[in-house]
């Protein structure tokens, strides 16, 4: 699983220094484990609409998360976290960091 | 509304997949009505306790929210409905569901109920579930720690409802101090997360392995993993999301027939009995060819209506819906949508007015008007009785899989131009904002089928009060019309082209005319505008359909359309004409109570406006074409 940068530069809606932000330079946010993944989330970062989504759906720091892969068209990726089973997109599973 | 002990509402209040719902249907005995939210058209359900539990009691069902902090605008309207509902002011008392499997995240909503200062009862839920994984849930060391009452459901049999019900009355009649609830002011980050481990300890330290409980062979979410590994495979996924919808759509048509016939030739045989009562008479050619006539090209797509509502609380209520959402994420975004537009869009296909109130639950404002935009597009049930009649011209005396295959083609046709319609929109669309999918998956559910059968019922039924009106209002109109002023020549010819109706219709012709159709079927094309199926009716009027009753109306409408003759002589139907009638169809916006909502939902007339003209303009333009393109091959 490939950490897909070039999806926020084709994205007209982000602006470029927000993509930056949650692009993850390190390669350890969720988006770049491959299925089967299992780990604890160290926090979150990104938009603030979308992290406080995710926050309210149980991704909070020291979590255990499970990538358990992802829908059939290759996105969005099936995420499981303190028993709740969600799908988030790519785009999403960089603003989770490990 | 029944009588209620309390003047005030008791709101239920708590995550979506919470078992809300299922609760609400309980305490009520599925005796609610569903309202909308005064000002908007976000619509839940307002009840009261079922008598078998004593005196009554309001109660609310809201939308589904993850948090009091709204991030779209069905939550918005759950939260306003909590504090400061126009009737019911603020509510009560708060019944919070929780999901007793996934009680840690569900307490979020729980916590923020008690810190904004409402009365709360915690119900926790689905308790079956929990069992079977061999846990058991300590309900007196939770109401402790949170400083509420908590009562414990069963999901599957409904366990501790008429304790719920005892402890709501106890605590209505509890007059203590008057209770001050106020609006919670955005959390920071820390608090909510604080809130979220102080939740998850709590979880912990109250759901234990119980030993007493073996652990069930299968349970619900071993049971989810297993069905997800083939529901969402790449391949296997694809090819069950393509089963479920074409078994969806094809029973529309296969499960409905039965009714259908019966309502069509109850109609038919009604109106010839009607007309044979008093022969020549103005009333009763009114009533026939006036009333039941139009009545019954209508309400024979009922069944229709139901079943496709049926389908989709049914697909809802198992936890599929959520899945198809998911998969069709990806196809949706290349369209600048997101995998939230699919409900919408598929509820399209049975009404666009209840889709459009559906695409509320988008959050992102973008993709929410971009679906907005292309729902008038989906193949809306309304149409549905159109292209049966213009397809069984087409195929008069032929198989009927190839009517069905026609219109097969029919719903891709609309699909593909409506992806064409949003990638125009994505353009031409000046909101930008980020757009983003997190989607709960919840475990797969066995449908209560009584609870599926009411909720496709109320929805078929506010449809039907909502057509109803304006189909009687306008069959009176067209009959009018096309009856007077000479209604006592004998040539019905004479008497038609003469009449009102005719006399408007010369008057628009030269517009209908490059569609290869005369002021007939442009009568049937304005009234349209009311509703689609209006068509049907008009043309039933216009062609004074009731007059035999040998046959059920619509295969006598469609002997008349065969006889029917452009001024010149020539056949007014043709394969040309039909046809550009279809595309027409498939693409034109004629409701008006569409192009209302669009405005009301989008708080934009401009929008409403732009779509109204845009599709009207195109659907004319398409059919034009394709009249020509015909005539041009040879086809006529």
């Amino acid at each position: 699983m490939e950490l897909n940068v070039d999806a926020y530069s084709a994205n007209p809606f982000i602006e470029p220094a927000l993509a930056q932000e949650v692009a993850s330079p390190n390669g350890r946010s969720l988006a770049d484990q491959a299925a089967g993944f299992s780990g604890v989330i160290r926090g979150l970062a990104g938009e603030v609409l979308v992290v406080d989504r995710l926050r309210e759906l149980g991704f909070v720091a020291g979590h255990q998360i499970t990538l358990k892969g992802c829908s059939p068209f290759g996105d969005p990726l099936i995420v499981e976290v303190n028993g709740t089973t969600v799908a988030i997109r790519r785009q999403e599973a960089l603003c989770i960091q490990l | 509304m029944h009588s209620a002990v309390n003047t005030g509402v008791v709101a239920l209040v708590g995550s979506p997949n919470s078992g809300k719902t299922t609760l609400f249907n309980w305490l009520t005995g599925l005796r609610y009505s569903t309202v909308n939210y005064p000002g908007s058209t976000v619509d839940y359900s307002v009840g009261v306790t079922h008598q078998r539990f004593g005196d009554s009691v309001r109660l609310m069902d809201t939308p589904g929210v993850y948090s009091l902090f709204p991030k779209s605008l069905d939550e918005d309207v759950a939260v306003k409905a909590l504090h400061q509902h126009p009737q019911f002011g603020s509510a009560e008392l708060v019944l919070s569901v929780a999901d007793a499997t996934q009680l840690a995240r569900h307490l979020l909503v729980t916590r923020q109920l008690l810190e904004s200062g409402f009365r709360v009862i915690l119900a926790v839920t689905m308790i079956d579930l929990l069992r079977e994984q061999g846990k058991s849930l300590d309900a007196q060391l939770l109401a402790k720690e949170l400083g509420c009452p908590v009562v414990l459901i069963d999901g599957r049999l409904g366990g501790g409802v008429l304790e719920l019900v005892i402890e709501v009355r106890r605590r209505l009649g509890a007059q203590a101090d008057s209770i001050q609830p106020r609006r919670l002011t955005q959390w920071e980050p820390q608090k909510t997360e604080g809130v979220i481990r102080e939740a998850d300890d709590l979880a912990r330290r109250v759901v234990r392995e119980d030993a007493r409980l073996k652990q069930g062979a299968s349970d619900a979410r071993a049971r989810t993993a297993r069905w997800d590994r083939t529901l969402l495979h790449p391949i296997w996924g694809v090819v069950s999301f393509v089963l479920v919808m074409g078994l969806l759509f094809t029973s529309i048509y296969w499960v409905a027939q039965p009714f259908m016939d019966a309502i069509d030739e109850g109609f038919s045989s009604l109106a010839g009995w009607v007309l044979e009562l008093a022969p020549g008479s103005i009333v009763a050619d009114f009533l026939a060819n006036g009333v039941l006539a139009s009545f019954g090209a209508v309400l024979v797509f009922v069944p229709q209506i139901f079943i496709l509502f049926a389908g989709i609380t049914l697909l809802e209520e198992s936890g599929y819906l959520a899945r198809a959402a998911t998969m069709m994420d990806r196809p949706f975004s290349w369209l600048g949508m997101s995998g939230r537009s699919f409900v919408p869009l598929l509820s399209a296909h049975a009404c666009a007015v209840p889709a459009m109130m559906a695409a509320r639950a988008i959050g992102g404002r973008r993709e929410r008007l971009l679906t907005m935009f292309i729902i008038p597009l989906m193949s809306c049930s309304a149409r549905l009785p159109v292209y049966a009649l213009l397809l069984l011209f087409l195929f008069y005396g032929q198989p009927s899989w190839i009517a069905g295959l026609a219109l097969t083609v029919i719903y891709f046709g609309a699909l593909v131009i409506g992806a064409i319609a949003a990638a125009i929109g994505n353009r031409i669309l000046k909101v930008q904002d980020r757009s983003f999918f997190l989607m709960e998956l919840p475990v797969y559910r066995r449908p209560v089928l009584r609870a599926v059968i009411r909720r496709a019922y109320d929805r078929t039924l506010s449809y039907v009060r909502r057509a109803g009106p304006v189909i009687f209002v306008l069959a009176l109109v067209v009959w009018a019309g096309t009856t007077f002023p000479n209604n006592q020549s004998e040539d019905e010819g004479v008497r038609l082209s003469e009449s009102y109706a005719g006399q408007l219709g010369q008057l628009v012709e030269p517009v209908f005319a490059p569609m290869g159709v005369d002021w007939r079927v442009g009568i049937g094309l304005i009234s349209a505008f009311a509703a689609r199926e209006v068509f049907v009716s008009s043309l039933a009027v216009v062609f004074s359909v009731a007059d035999d009753n040998e046959d059920s109306m619509r295969e006598s409408l469609v002997a008349r359309m065969t006889e029917a003759k452009l001024a010149d002589g020539s056949p007014l139907f043709t394969v040309a004409s039909v046809t550009g009638l279809i595309v027409f169809f498939i693409i034109a916006l004629q409701c008006l109570s569409t192009t209302a909502v669009a405005s009301r939902e989008t708080g934009s007339w401009k929008f409403a406006l732009l779509q109204l003209v845009a599709f009207n303009l195109a659907a004319y333009l398409a059919a034009v074409g394709v009249v020509h393109g015909l005539r041009a091959l040879g086809v006529h």
